[in-house]
């Protein structure tokens, strides 16, 4: 629209710029559109398509889960749990055990499930090189009070017992590639479920799994700590620990008050004189 | 930036000492390798080197060279001469107030001289006979002179203990004797009157720590050569060491065995053939104390006891015989003989062919046959209790050799039941299938499948010895029972120490009829047979019995890994002598 004027000086050769100089981009040519300008228009549209992106995999997902539960639903109907049948029967018969016991800790809990046992079961004892001499008098000593059965025909299970002075923990061992069950209180866990008709032990009485956990700390713990436990232990003790009858939390006390030179003031005099009655009496 | 300093320091303290530990480790083999060229090559081809090799074309190079070397021996004479010349007036001025107290002792014709000396046993020497004057012969093991004294080492079996020669007016010790104790040389054996001495700290190079010897005379009894085809210090050395400046020097099997009788100084080997003396012993009283009787079997054979194969020939003027490879017919012929319980112990002679480490084409066979009333298992637990009384023996009453061959090869204290345990063969193929192993029931272990058992074995009952019970009958020799109760069975058992065989056994057929019938079942011929069937025609109880190899067993309770360690002087497929 503006009025043009003759161009007062005409200078239309080109220039030859020098060679030997680097270049720069011309900052007049690079002129980018503005960042900080907000398209809104723009960012609408954008906005829209993550949306709609977000709710076709929501979508997805609800479906998804409606199937699985359907799944859950058909599969639990197959179950057809009954809440009151809570009773699981375990039933194990192993062919041999092996039971590594130390002649620093006898194992009096033996006493009861040998003489008790229904099972045919055949019993072999070793004494390891470990033992020295004078310990091996004690040891069949020990085995003589036992009166365990070594020749027993068709015998289903055996039960081999090596004492051994490596190590104070009894050791319980099935195979040579699984890992032993150590100390008396798992020990009996293992030998109350293979023999049950011997000594009670309701696994899933979380009550019980707690007074046996007390005896296994007890038979670790030093000698001051030995009346805290103790306490925790006899709490509702009448003339049995638990539920007034002889369980296999007694037995484990039991074994465990018999490693003790004195019997402390705090263990009942008659919860210890009646376990004696029950266990050494057979 | 305080801290920064204080590692720089730190590390700049490691370098040096890291630098100092391999200049003194540098030096030490240095003198060793010295002292064993010394030793093996004599000192004067010490010398020989110095003249270099001459190379063609290279003359003018050579006559420098040669020159040179020249010069080096004119200023070695040299040096001689002036030594010599030194030497001789103070030889001539100075007296020997030993004289008389040392020297090479003439040779022990049994003439009668010092028969009323009484000698003193390296082992005995202690605290409790201080200040006393005793007389010891034992071997020089080391020597060291260092101006007017002189350190050594004197050895007795596995005892060593520290003598002082030290030049003294009062005592009379001249420096002519104290040269003359640090020039005997290495292994000779030696008489010494000496006094005990407490020791103000204790000697921890030998095993008499508390006292030395302080020298009063010397004289040589034998003298050993000056070099030596090996150095008892490095037949002695631990095999592994952690300590990490240790010399490595060892010397290997074959050395050993060239030079048996100075390998067998080392105090490793004098206790482990002690170890091998009780094994035998042991196994002799405590089968005596069982009512077994000791007999002994001819080695010199008209036909192979078992298989045939595997038997070395001898001329026998103008027939053949063959070597004995085991007493067993014998010993069957022993209990027909009325002997009941028997046991023998003897040369035994297999021709097999194998280069292993378990191996030898001769060795010693301790074995029993006893006769029983009703089961062979009252000979199994015979056999059993005697290997578990053998093992008892030698945990109570060597324990100091098995210390001593535990400070050159490291071994594992062997591990047993008491009584024995003993597992029947199913059992064994069970534990084997557990571990991924599958075997049939008729099918035989391998020396693999063994020794994985003997691994299964310890790791569940924690013992190296066991008992395998009811072999299959189709893995057995001719002549073993089969098991009445299972055809697939037999009345046999094997015996196992660190997963390895030591013993093969089985209650034998003492029925002619049965035995004839059991040899064909095997293909085998009844004639070559025959003497042996006739032996249990004239009435013979039932029997079973074993057999062990002495070295075997010596090997696997010290838990070594090559028999040639437990035979004194072994024989195998490449090797007679010495």
């Amino acid at each position: 629209m503006m009025y043009r004027m003759k161009n007062i000086i005409k200078y239309d050769d080109q220039l030859s710029l020098p060679k030997c100089m680097y270049r720069m981009k011309n900052p007049n040519h690079s002129v980018q559109p503005d960042d900080c300008d907000i398209h809104i228009s723009e960012q609408a549209q954008i906005s829209n398509n993550k949306m709609a992106e977000l709710e076709k995999r929501q979508d997805l997902l609800l479906k998804k889960l409606d199937t699985l539960y359907d799944r859950i639903k058909t599969i639990s109907a197959h179950c057809k749990f009954n809440g009151q049948d809570r009773k699981i029967n375990i039933n194990i018969q192993p062919e041999e055990i092996v039971l590594i016991v130390s002649p620093d800790n006898w194992p009096w809990f033996l006493k009861i499930i040998l003489s008790q046992s229904n099972i045919a079961l055949k019993t072999t004892w070793h004494i390891h090189s470990s033992v020295p001499n004078d310990k091996a008098l004690k040891i069949e000593g020990f085995m003589k009070n036992l009166q365990t059965q070594t020749s027993v025909n068709n015998a289903v299970m055996t039960l081999r017992l090596i004492f051994k002075c490596v190590s104070a923990d009894t050791e319980l061992k099935l195979s040579p590639l699984a890992i032993p069950i150590t100390g008396n209180v798992n020990v009996l866990r293992y030998l109350s479920l293979v023999f049950p008709s011997v000594v009670f032990y309701d696994h899933e009485d979380h009550t019980v799994d707690g007074l046996l956990d007390i005896c296994h700390i007890l038979e670790r713990t030093p000698e001051k700590n030995k009346e805290i436990q103790i306490t925790k232990l006899f709490l509702n003790c009448k003339n049995w620990i638990y539920k007034n009858e002889f369980t296999i939390v007694d037995l484990a006390a039991y074994n465990i008050a018999k490693q003790w030179k004195t019997i402390p003031k705090s263990v009942p005099k008659v919860w210890y004189e009646n376990c004696n009655k029950l266990c050494l009496s057979v | 930036m305080c801290d920064e300093y204080e590692i720089l320091e730190f590390l700049e303290l490691d370098y040096q000492m890291e630098r100092r530990r391999r200049l003194r480790r540098k030096r030490k083999m240095n003198d060793a390798l010295k002292n064993r060229q010394l030793t093996a090559y004599g000192s004067s081809n010490m010398v020989v080197s110095e003249t270099p090799v001459q190379v063609e074309g290279d003359t003018a190079a050579s006559k420098k060279a040669a020159k040179k070397a020249a010069k080096a021996a004119e200023k070695q004479q040299k040096k001689a001469e002036h030594k010599a010349a030194s030497a001789q007036p103070q030889n001539e001025s100075e007296p020997d107030t030993s004289e008389g107290r040392y020297g090479v002792l003439k040779l022990i014709q049994s003439s009668g001289d010092h028969r009323g000396r009484v000698y003193t046993d390296v082992q005995d020497l202690g605290v409790k006979i201080d200040s006393q004057e005793v007389w010891v012969r034992a071997r020089l093991q080391t020597s060291r002179a260092k101006g007017k004294q002189c350190f050594a080492v004197l050895r007795q079996s596995s005892s060593t203990v520290q003598l002082l020669v030290s030049v003294n007016e009062e005592r009379a010790i001249s420096k002519q004797m104290v040269k003359f104790a640090g020039n005997i040389t290495k292994e000779s054996i030696i008489d010494v009157r000496a006094t005990v001495v407490k020791t103000a700290s204790p000697v921890e190079s030998c095993t008499v720590r508390n006292v030395e010897l302080l020298a009063v005379e010397i004289w040589t009894v034998s003298a050993a050569r000056p070099q030596l085809p090996l150095q008892i210090e490095d037949a002695a050395r631990p095999e592994k060491s952690d300590d990490p400046e240790a010399l490595r020097i060892r010397v290997n099997q074959d050395t050993r065995l060239d030079n048996r009788v100075l390998d067998l100084r080392t105090p490793a080997n004098q206790a482990i053939f002690r170890l091998e003396a009780g094994v035998c012993r042991l196994f002799r009283d405590i089968l005596t104390r069982k009512g077994f009787v000791e007999i002994h079997t001819p080695k010199i054979i008209p036909a192979a006891s078992e298989g045939g194969a595997n038997v070395f020939t001898v001329s026998y003027f103008k027939s053949s015989a063959y070597l004995a490879q085991s007493p067993q017919l014998y010993k069957q012929m022993a209990i027909a003989a009325d002997f009941d319980k028997v046991f023998t112990v003897g040369a035994v002679f297999r021709a097999e062919d194998s280069n292993t480490h378990r191996h030898l084409t001769e060795f010693v066979g301790l074995d029993l046959e006893m006769s029983f009333k009703h089961h062979y298992h009252e000979v199994l637990d015979t056999i059993g209790t005697t290997f578990t009384e053998i093992f008892k023996g030698l945990r109570d009453e060597y324990a100091a050799e098995i210390a001593t061959v535990g400070q050159q090869y490291r071994v594992e204290p062997f591990k047993y039941l008491d009584p024995p345990l003993r597992l029947e063969f199913p059992q064994a193929i069970q534990m084997l299938k557990e571990a991924g192993v599958t075997l049939g029931e008729e099918d035989d272990l391998s020396t693999p499948d063994e020794k994985l058992l003997g691994r299964l074995v310890r790791a569940k009952y924690d013992t190296d010895f066991y008992i395998l019970d009811k072999y299959p009958l189709a893995v057995r020799p001719f002549y073993t029972m089969p098991d009445p109760k299972n055809p697939k069975t037999s009345n046999s058992y094997d015996m196992f120490m660190r997963g390895e065989e030591i013993l093969s056994g089985a209650q034998r057929i003492h029925d002619p009829d049965y035995l004839i019938e059991r040899a064909k079942h095997h293909a085998i011929d009844i004639n070559k047979i025959a003497a042996y069937i006739e032996s249990f025609r004239l009435g013979c109880p039932p029997h079973a019995g074993g057999g062990i190899g002495l070295e075997r067993v010596v090997m696997l309770y010290l838990g070594l890994d090559n028999i040639r360690k437990t035979s004194m002087f072994p024989r195998d497929p490449k090797r007679v002598t010495p």
